[in-house]
């Protein structure tokens, strides 16, 4: 059920300072509330395992899928090897392991981004949970020098809430990519 | 007048693998319960290959007989490498018909150097891997090297 999944929070940090969601380059994170102080943006965090979360648009969640049939593609790199079908189209799935989900539970959150060469496109990410909420543009840091994540040339930036990383991706870049290294 | 777009294709089934030929690149179809090593078909030798559903190549020794499960072999020939041809060893095969714009491409995401993997067909409830003699044979021998074969 979609609300086992999600829970409502508000982020804020400002202690951090850095790259904010308005100096996002051709990234619409979603809603903004300027206020006199602050700018907040609404997004959804995507709880993709126990260390890895990512911070979207409310505007890019197209749907979350209860029940998928995922398909094995051979030989692709490990945190993205399943395909599932959905309108149509073929999604790759990006999977990180979800922490204690039997398979036939994960849920799916489809993203839809702009992809420089097809236009509209979607991708496929398995989460644990999902959180809906707001972060403050000064919440942003800078990325850290070195980051353990498959995908780590696609993060756009990243915020630090309770001592958490949280990623900012671009999907463009993730999808039109060959990561050569799994996780 | 009325034109079909559909053409068809060689359907390999290995469990849940099902890998997508042109029907050129397939020679034969044979079943056979005591396949060693090589095996015959057409007058000559090919080696066989076990595959599993990742496509990871158990090339069969010696002392091996074939998986009791696989007994069906393709006979597969790319057309412009024909010392590499091969025997897979299968579950069935079987034909298919589809149209151009049913492939779809895998996203650079995905992509695997090595890979014979060429596109993909969804067919309800299945996903279907297209690619070709000459890819999979390279694969397989890059992989699982053995000799290539002589023309009997």
């Amino acid at each position: 059920m979609l609300s086992d999944l999600v829970t409502n929070t508000k982020v804020s940090n400002p202690n951090v300072s850095g790259p904010n969601l308005s100096n996002l380059n051709g990234t619409d994170l979603g809603a903004t509330s300027p206020t006199s102080s602050t700018i907040k943006t609404d997004c959804w965090l995507l709880h993709l395992n126990k260390e890895i979360t990512l911070a979207v648009s409310i505007h890019q969640v197209s749907e979350l899928l209860g029940e998928a049939t995922r398909h094995a593609i051979p030989l692709a790199p490990s945190f993205c090897n399943e395909v599932i079908y959905w309108r149509q189209k073929i999604l790759p799935v990006i999977d990180l392991g979800t922490s204690g989900s039997h398979s036939s539970i994960k849920k799916i959150m489809v993203l839809k981004f702009l992809d420089k060469s097809e236009g509209v496109n979607h991708i496929g990410f398995t989460v644990d949970s999902i959180e809906k909420t707001s972060i403050q543009d000064s919440s942003f840091s800078q990325l850290p020098d070195e980051l353990s994540l498959p995908f780590s040339s696609s993060i756009q930036s990243a915020c630090s809430v309770n001592d958490k990383m949280i990623y900012i991706l671009d999907l463009d870049h993730l999808y039109n990519h060959h990561v050569s290294s799994g996780m | 007048m009325y034109q079909s777009k559909q053409n068809s294709l060689a359907c390999i089934n290995i469990g849940k693998l099902s890998l997508l030929f042109p029907h050129r690149d397939i020679s034969t179809v044979e079943s056979n319960s005591d396949a060693t090593v090589d095996i015959s078909a057409l007058k000559l030798d090919w080696p066989i290959f076990h595959i599993s559903e990742n496509l990871i190549p158990n090339p069969v020794l010696a002392e091996q007989t074939p998986e009791p499960d696989r007994q069906v072999f393709a006979f597969i020939t790319p057309e412009s490498k024909p010392q590499m041809r091969f025997a897979l060893a299968c579950d069935q095969v079987t034909n298919i018909q589809y149209e151009e714009s049913e492939f779809k491409q895998l996203p650079p995401l995905m992509n695997n150097a090595d890979s014979p993997i060429l596109g993909v067909l969804f067919r309800e409830p299945n996903l279907h891997c297209l690619t070709d003699a000459s890819h999979l044979a390279t694969y397989l021998h890059q992989q699982a090297p053995l000799p290539l074969v002589k023309d009997n």
